[in-house]
């Protein structure tokens, strides 16, 4: 078995050991293995509900999960995470699809079908809370398709710009 | 004298639910005013009266001034409070108001106009002698009469486009034999960039610093400073902490510079709240940059050291009150022990500091003696992508800077939110910063410090091995009635 993981927009890989030992493989390569022991004490709050538990300094920690989406509060700080279920690729591979990161206005599209772009290049400004978010390019290619329209309203996800890359 | 019991408050989130909390000690009946997208929010809920001004887009509700003063008339609120943003700094809005027959909790509208305007504010505050930032500007493009007011202005001076913006046509120049060549050069870039070519010359201000005053004027002709904030530490010109007293602030400058606050908000008989802010050099000179005639986002932590209630003293100089007597004399205001806040974020800083919106899916806030959450929303409230995404301001108080420092820290350290991403560990990284420790951050603190914004390898995977551990726990049945348990014992 062998599961991945999307935090802070990298993928790692999950492999439960047995014994109780996760090994971790981080998005360059490297691996560790780690052994978090719990305690007897665990509790449960609502709404959640939300795992309580304490780490080996007595801290007390907190989890939950929705669904494929991961919370973790330990060691004073929040994480994050996704299971990636359904995405076995490689992390290195770069998607085809332009997608908007959240909900917001597109507000400027830079390119048309068969435009070529480079590496890093600005495909598209979307607009949410008042702030400009770039759209950049993950490797140089050209535009396939453009589906939406400067001025419209996009939800989280949506396909704004599919690219094919240069051969 | 109007005497004011029942306050409308033109504004949202965490700044509503704080102006509520002092007219709830005061025996002033609150007014919400809210748009379509916070009909559930905190502080719409604990408002005394609630109306809904319109759809969620701010043009729309929050700063639509006829359907705010047609709340004022419907719920009988005699006064208004505008918050900071929105109509804040709004002069019509003040006017309206006054039209209206309803009290203003800001300034003079005359006050909001001039101030408004960066270059008339410095002309009037130059001319009341407040120092302003040295410069010169010109219809000339003629290098050599530049050069000879570079000179007088003093070396490094900063060139840059009267059209300006982007760091199109600046340059920053140390010597003066680099004058001519750097400022043909901005001349055409400027040109390229703005079609106009015009530049103007200002004083360059090394390792520079914000220090702002808290001052208040009464309509008795009182103009009070209620000591300063230093809130040097800045991203893209939005303030992430701010602290009081400013460390590594000898009290000569304290002096000089609470003497020139006064002076700026005497010569236009300021009234109500008001910050006047400063850059500081690192040689002690200082000049006036602008002056915000509202409520501060930071105003909480001038209340941690001061004692006093901001808004109360807000709503009694708009009832026509003057300052209380105590505060009026030399030294009258205390300052004790040191305060920080820190503006916790929905956004994400390992991904560009982008908006991270969404519905907060368990908030647990840190309690401690000394600990001051100002928030506007809690578990189940939605972070919407509409408005400002601050989930609120966490201020710290102790008798000294460090103690204080670590207790802002350990809070920080238990402050819980599942949902969006937050700042919250960012915050914690400047907090131990040696730059930040010490007391030398300048408003250039941030940059180059790129790894305040990451997440250590291994703790990240330590992270998901615990996350992946406490996945495979089964949720029985029976631990759902503990978790309800645990639910009625809050």
């Amino acid at each position: 078995m062998r599961f991945k993981f999307e935090s802070n927009s990298s993928i790692y890989s999950v492999i439960p050991l047995g014994n109780q030992s996760i090994r971790i493989i981080a998005p360059d390569g490297s691996s560790r293995d780690f052994r978090p022991r719990l305690t007897e004490e665990i509790d449960w709050l609502l709404p959640g509900p939300i795992l309580l538990f304490e780490d080996s300094d007595g801290e007390v920690c907190s989890f939950l999960q929705i669904k494929d989406r991961f919370f973790l509060h330990w060691n004073g700080n929040t994480h994050s995470a996704k299971l990636e279920a359904h995405n076995f690729e490689d992390s290195t591979s770069v998607s085809l699809e332009i997608r908007s990161p959240m909900p917001g206005k597109l507000i400027k599209i830079f390119k048309k079908p068969g435009d070529l772009f480079e590496k890093g290049e600005v495909l598209g400004v979307l607009e949410a809370m008042k702030m400009e978010n770039q759209l950049k390019a993950g490797f140089p290619g050209k535009i396939s398709q453009v589906l939406k329209k400067e001025g419209e309203i996009v939800s989280q996800d949506e396909v704004l710009i599919v690219l094919e890359p240069l051969p | 004298m109007t005497k004011i019991n029942k306050l409308l408050i033109a504004n949202r989130g965490e700044i509503s639910s704080r102006i509520q909390k002092t007219c709830q000690r005061l025996g002033i009946a609150t007014v919400a005013v809210y748009s379509e997208a916070d009909a559930n929010a905190t502080f719409v809920l604990s408002a005394n009266e609630r109306y809904c001004i319109g759809k969620p887009e701010p043009h729309l509700s929050y700063l639509n001034q006829a359907a705010i003063i047609s709340a004022c008339k419907q719920s009988g609120a005699q006064a208004v409070h505008p918050g900071y943003g929105f109509l804040s700094e709004n002069s019509s809005f003040a006017k309206a108001l006054e039209e209206n027959g309803i009290l203003f909790l800001g300034p003079r509208a005359s006050s909001i106009d001039l101030m408004g305007d960066k270059i008339r504010s410095r002309e009037a505050m130059s001319k009341a002698g407040v120092p302003v930032v040295p410069g010169f500007s010109s219809d000339s493009k003629d290098p050599e009469f530049f050069l000879k007011e570079a000179k007088k202005i003093g070396f490094p001076v900063m060139i840059k486009a009267t059209a300006g913006g982007g760091g199109k046509g600046m340059r920053k120049v140390d010597k003066e034999e680099d004058f001519i060549p750097f400022f043909e050069a901005a001349v055409r870039e400027a040109e390229k960039a703005f079609g106009n070519g015009l530049v103007f010359l200002e004083k360059y201000i090394s390792n520079p610093r914000h220090i702002e005053f808290q001052i208040f004027g009464d309509s008795h002709g009182n103009v009070i400073h209620l000591h300063e904030r230093d809130c040097s530490i800045q991203r893209r010109h939005q303030k992430v902490l701010e602290e009081t007293p400013a460390p590594n602030f000898p009290r000569e400058w304290k002096e000089k510079m609470a003497t020139y606050a006064i002076l700026a908000g005497q010569s236009i008989q300021y009234l109500g709240a008001g910050t006047v802010e400063f850059i500081l050099g690192e040689d002690g000179s200082f000049y006036f940059l602008e002056m915000n005639t509202r409520l501060q986002v930071e105003h909480p932590i001038t209340e941690m050291v001061t004692g006093l209630d901001l808004v109360e003293l807000q709503i009694r100089i708009a009832e026509g009150e003057s300052i209380p007597n105590p505060l009026l004399e030399l030294d009258g205001i205390p300052q004790n022990g040191h305060a920080i806040e820190v503006r916790v974020y929905a956004e994400d800083p390992s991904n560009g500091f982008l908006p991270s919106i969404g519905k907060i899916e368990y908030m647990k806030c840190p309690s401690a003696r000394g600990i001051r959450l100002d928030t506007g929303v809690d578990t189940g409230s939605e972070v919407s992508i509409y408005y400002d995404p601050m989930i609120g301001k966490l201020i710290a108080h102790a008798e000294d800077r460090d103690t204080c420092r670590k207790k802002l820290l350990q809070a920080l350290r238990k402050f819980v939110i599942f949902g969006p991403t937050t700042n919250i560990s960012f915050l914690q990284n400047i907090l131990q910063e040696p730059e930040f420790i010490e007391g030398r951050a300048t408003t250039h603190f941030l940059e180059g410090k790129g790894h305040l914004t990451l997440v250590e390898e291994s703790i990240q995977m330590e992270s998901l091995s615990w996350m992946f551990q406490l996945s495979q726990i089964p949720i029985e049945s029976e631990s759902i009635w503990r978790a309800v348990d645990n639910a009625f014992q809050i």
